[in-house]
């Protein structure tokens, strides 16, 4: 059976297949979930309700349904694209990419990409309008697109301010996982291509994890003990000027979720 | 200057029902081969309807302008809805939070001793990189791309794929 036999097979095959009645023309359920305002009123009653009671309130975090009402639960799978009332793109020096596509994000260095002055290039998610207060656990599925040997580049899970815990997927002398804190580093060898990161703080110590499958069980890397602050998030692809391979690099990130005792966004 | 802000909406709003119509066409058109090829690629029709209104759902949102195949971009946003949609419900059925989903009266259709039930022996990823390719008709690109498969590795993946196929469906035979 050569390539065309086999492709007619599939699609004759296929073909043949039952389609259940549609539930009416589209898009019914599209436009009631997704589709743009079409009104100037609708608009305009939008923008009332967030100035008039979404900003003077301060917080804009769900309440989450799940099994712990304690916690404050931000969920984000980007089926909506980015969406700029919650995220943040940003980038160090020339050739970065933030872009949502098939409902994911996807974070990109080109081959010809510059440093900027700092001597670092970087593409940014940043989840700056929101703070996590007390207790957090924040976590990110990733897919390694575009990850040629020799790169440079981590993918990071970050907590800031500066010089708080971060975990990363990237390569050193081997393929690994990493964390890094005040306190030092961790790392763990991988071959990897898909994953997800994690931090969970409880009191004043952050604790880096990973794990290889959704669903599957957390890897634990290291435990940072100083980490005070009101929190912000960022999920960046990062390369110094010396490390960095000149060779294009893009990850796709997806399902960010942030659980908290406290969450305000702004 | 309200005049210019009146003109901007109307323009603003007639750009959006056109995009409304370019979709509510495609969505008349692409929707059969789209529940074929999913419910083939997943092995089920359970959600797929549910995905491939919220891939529209997506496109009326903002599709990228550069689209090659409509239906190629269709397909992957719905297969990875189904996909997301099959793992919370695997960890939500090992968690014994919900009854497992009773089979989709139409899944029997998927068992059939022909080729269908050859595809529904290889594993889902063998199915979703053959139906990719050999019925929505991928590019090895766009197979790259979007189903997150390296690019130099794609066409020995897919390979790989049809030997499979050929090798489960001669011991069939057999």
């Amino acid at each position: 059976m050569d390539d065309e036999q086999l492709r007619r097979r599939i699609v004759d095959a296929v073909d043949s297949l039952p389609v259940p009645a549609a539930r009416g023309r589209l898009g019914l359920r599209a436009r009631q979930r997704y589709g743009p305002p079409l009104s100037a009123l609708a608009v305009a009653a939008a923008a009332a309700l967030v100035v008039l009671v979404v900003l003077p309130l301060g917080i804009a975090a769900q309440r989450s349904a799940s099994t712990d009402s304690k916690l404050t639960v931000i969920t984000d799978d980007f089926s909506r694209g980015i969406d700029p009332q919650r995220w943040t793109t940003m980038g160090g020096g020339t050739g970065h990419a933030v872009r949502a596509i098939d409902g994911r994000v996807e974070l990109a260095l080109d081959a010809n990409a510059v440093p900027g002055a700092d001597g670092y290039m970087s593409a940014t998610l940043g989840l700056l309008r929101c703070v996590a207060r007390g207790d957090y656990e924040v976590s990110v599925d990733y897919v390694l697109l575009d990850w040629p040997a020799g790169s440079g580049t981590q993918l990071v899970l970050g907590e800031f301010p500066p010089g708080n815990a971060g975990v990363r997927r990237d390569q050193g002398d081997r393929e690994r996982y990493g964390t890094n804190g005040q306190d030092g580093e961790a790392t763990a060898f991988t071959t990897d291509t898909q994953g997800s990161l994690r931090l969970v703080r409880k009191g004043t110590s952050v604790t880096a994890s990973y794990r290889s499958v959704v669903g599957g069980p957390w890897v634990e890397l290291a435990a940072h003990p100083k980490s005070q602050f009101d929190a912000t998030f960022q999920i960046f692809l990062f390369a110094g000027a010396r490390e960095f391979g000149g060779k294009t690099v893009r990850v796709a990130i997806d399902n960010v979720r942030l659980a908290a005792t406290t969450v305000v966004c702004v | 200057m309200k005049e210019d802000d009146t003109g901007r909406v109307v323009a603003s709003a007639a750009v959006v029902s056109e995009e409304g119509e370019h979709w509510g066409a495609l969505y008349e058109q692409l929707r059969p081969n789209l529940v074929r090829a999913l419910a083939s690629a997943v092995g089920s029709y359970d959600g797929v309807e549910d995905a491939i209104q919220d891939a529209f759902a997506a496109a009326l949102h903002g599709a990228p302008p550069d689209l090659r195949s409509p239906e190629a971009w269709l397909f992957v946003v719905a297969l990875n809805k189904l996909r997301h949609q099959q793992r919370r419900s695997r960890l939500a059925a090992r968690l014994r939070l919900v009854r497992p989903p009773d089979p989709h009266e139409l899944d029997s259709a998927l068992q059939r001793a022909d080729v269908l039930a050859t595809l529904q022996r290889l594993t889902q990823r063998e199915r979703t990189l053959l139906i990719a390719k050999y019925y929505v008709g991928m590019t090895q690109e766009e197979i790259a791309k979007h189903l997150g498969i390296p690019r130099g590795t794609v066409a020995s993946a897919v390979s790989r794929a049809a030997a499979r196929f050929r090798d489960v469906e001669a011991r069939r035979d057999g």
